[in-house]
């Protein structure tokens, strides 16, 4: 276990202040009630809840290789939901279509490939993005290789082409791979890659 | 306006209804879990915003586009998190979809050895 860099105590103020306005708005908006009973309440599971995630709230700042807040480009950042939400209804369908198909013509396959990105937040919002975009998931994130399974070939051009990375990799200001960079593998006999990687 | 909210609520009923026929339907456990989650966050998504819809602008509202965004970020963490166990234990995916394999009648092509 690698020793991790005491972060300044200013910013785990900060960090818990953050935890506790972000919780103390939840609480409020879920119970909606504002008498003294009910917020003493919320003080209660907010404390018991601080309590309980405190190593993952100080994780946050503690890993001298990651800036805690990447650099985001707003613009692209606003936009991408949308973009997303598009993909995630059309994409919907077609496997919505694949399941009620008579013959139900699937077609799966693994996926590796590299996306280049070094802030660990990007890559979590990718892997999400995969995972949410119906057709194809995450299976397995090591450094910036992505293992993904697909249920058929057709559901991932987004994912071949590179078309979803780069719009990730905007977001975060990260340079984006060439198509070429990418390392696109596409692994049809699963059985064996499973027995060689795994 | 109460119309987009019906129609969005049908639409996902009909998605969740989809996603538990392809559970059914699809061979193996990584086929089946893109069912399983999938069409359940559009559906869920849609029946939501079909719900805060109906409702108007009021406190429950807010709290159906709370479970949106809440769900949008756990469904695809949990999913990750399932195929990463079953894929690091050694659970093989099916290799190719045969239909000769479906009509002999073997259940779990992708069952692990």
């Amino acid at each position: 276990m690698e020793v991790r860099k005491k972060a300044p105590a200013s910013r785990v103020v900060g960090l818990y202040l953050f935890v506790l306005i972000v919780l103390s708005l939840l609480w409020m908006a879920f119970s909606g009630k504002f008498d003294w009973l009910h917020l003493s309440y919320g003080v209660l599971s907010i404390v018991l809840v601080m309590a309980l995630s405190r190593r993952l709230i100080l994780r946050l700042d503690t890993d001298p290789s990651q800036d805690w807040i990447p650099h985001v480009h707003w613009g692209w950042a606003l936009s991408y939901p949308f973009w997303l939400a598009w993909q995630i209804f059309v994409a919907n369908f077609q496997v919505a279509w694949i399941v009620m198909h008579p013959r139900l013509p699937i077609d799966p396959v693994l996926l590796r490939f590299r996306c280049g990105m070094k802030a660990d937040l990007a890559k979590v919002i990718l892997g999400n993005s995969i995972t949410l975009t119906p057709g194809t998931f995450t299976l397995l994130i090591e450094d910036d290789c992505f293992l993904v399974h697909c249920i058929h070939p057709s559901l991932a051009s987004g994912l071949m082409d590179g078309s979803m990375q780069r719009k990730v990799a905007q977001v975060f200001g990260e340079h984006a791979l060439l198509e070429s960079e990418m390392q696109m593998e596409v692994l049809r006999d699963m059985d064996r890659y499973v027995e060689e990687h795994l | 306006m109460i119309w987009v909210a019906k129609g969005l609520m049908v639409l996902g009923t009909a998605l969740l209804f989809i996603a538990a026929i392809g559970v059914n339907r699809l061979p193996d456990f990584y086929t089946r879990s893109h069912a399983a989650t999938k069409p359940d966050t559009l559906g869920l998504i849609s029946l939501m915003l079909g719900l805060a819809i109906y409702d108007g602008f009021t406190l429950s509202s807010i709290k159906m586009l709370l479970i949106i965004v809440f769900v949008a970020l756990a469904n695809p963490a949990a999913t990750h998190a399932l195929g990463r166990a079953a894929i690091r234990n050694g659970l093989l995916p099916v290799t190719l979809y045969k239909k000769s394999a479906s009509a002999a009648g073997t259940d779990d092509p992708g069952e692990g050895r």
